[in-house]
């Protein structure tokens, strides 16, 4: 059985924690272990943290992965296209450039003890489910549910920069959408697909008023394609989505994480999905 | 980003921005743990505290140690131009 250290981040363990479990649900019914690590931080949050300082947020980033160095497992799995970005480009940056390694690790050692040797591999869970699990397998493990016309958002950082995580054709992905219908949906094509939630970048924190306007445009062009339920790989697009159409007032279209999705496809206990904290009420 | 990280040095950062920066050097996460956020993990079956710097007092001084050798408290402590 694969094992892996399961990255929690910040957002969906405090304000999602759904997420959280069944995300823990679908993976072990896939065969895939989940180890937590224990005392771990926040990624650290790329739009602001990096911008602010890189030594820092190196720093802190390789702290959480030479935790799930200590661990012995395959590598860490994020769910969360924020920690995805501050993890793997951290781990890419150290696991190939020595001199950098030993510098962040010269802080990391006088504050942690610990060092990082640059051996994890950071996985996003919507890759390793594509690429380790497998569609078929999936599809396999589907009990039910309802053909759906799902708007699938892959959000900015899982698939960007394509050059170092080469996961998919960062223009037109397909990825994502395979198991959006290997769970039974329909993924329907909308313009400006690729686009940001609108929260991202700082933009939610510094302007939350241009962050909903961007999620307003994207939920019209949702809605004119004929949205049923919004699917998301990352709990702060999933807030973005949630949350910003009670401010709109304009739009109840539900907005499930991709976990949530699989669990329900699954047949889980829906009482383990915490779909009930949803401000945009899930009736599905 | 370089570029970016040195306005930050000369105190050139949004206010919203600054507390989010300060809020991770002080706590090791970008969202307070509420007691409705125990409750609902409870429910949920997860460990009502997430096994992360929140329960581990010794690796949430780790955090605020890397933020001190850096100097990042210091540059997140005050306020934004």
């Amino acid at each position: 059985m694969a094992k892996y250290a399961f990255f929690l981040g910040c957002i969906m363990p405090l304000r999602y924690p759904g997420i959280e479990s069944a995300s823990r649900e679908v993976f072990k019914s896939l065969g895939v272990e989940l180890v937590d690590m224990q005392g771990a931080s926040c990624c650290p949050a790329p739009g602001v943290m990096r911008s602010f300082d890189q030594t820092y947020w190196m720093t802190v980033a390789a702290r959480n992965l030479a935790i799930a160095e200590k661990m012995g497992v395959d590598g860490v799995l994020t769910i969360c296209n924020g920690c995805f970005d501050t993890l793997f480009e951290v781990a890419h940056k150290l696991n190939h450039d020595p001199e950098l390694r030993k510098k962040i690790n010269k802080i990391l050692k006088d504050a942690t003890g610990m060092e990082y040797n640059g051996t994890i591999t950071v996985r996003h869970f919507v890759e390793l489910l594509y690429r380790d699990v497998g569609v078929e397998a999936i599809r396999a493990k589907v009990k039910g549910g309802k053909n759906l016309k799902a708007a699938v958002h892959y959000g900015c950082h899982f698939l960007k920069p394509s050059n170092i995580k080469k996961i998919d054709d960062a223009e037109r992905p397909h990825v994502f959408d395979d198991i959006v219908e290997a769970a039974g949906m329909t993924s329907i094509p909308y313009k400006d697909k690729g686009t940001c939630c609108g929260a991202g970048g700082g933009v939610r924190a510094r302007t939350p008023d241009v962050a909903l306007k961007m999620t307003g445009e994207n939920l019209k062009n949702m809605t004119a394609a004929g949205v049923d339920v919004i699917v998301d790989c990352c709990p702060f697009c999933h807030l973005q989505y949630d949350a910003g159409q009670v401010a709109l007032k304009e739009y109840k279209i539900p907005v499930l994480h991709l976990s949530q999705l699989l669990g329900l496809a699954f047949g889980l206990e829906r009482d383990k999905l915490g779909l009930e904290v949803h401000q945009t009420k899930v009736n599905l | 980003m370089a570029l970016r990280n040195m306005a930050v040095r000369k105190g050139y950062m949004a206010e919203p921005h600054r507390k989010v920066a300060e809020l991770i050097s002080k706590t090791g996460h970008l969202v307070s743990l509420r007691d409705e956020d125990k409750t609902l993990r409870s429910k949920l079956g997860l460990q009502a505290t997430p096994p992360t710097v929140f329960s581990d007092p010794k690796a949430l001084e780790e955090v605020k140690k890397i933020a001190a050798l850096c100097g990042f408290d210091k540059l997140v402590a005050g306020g934004a131009k």
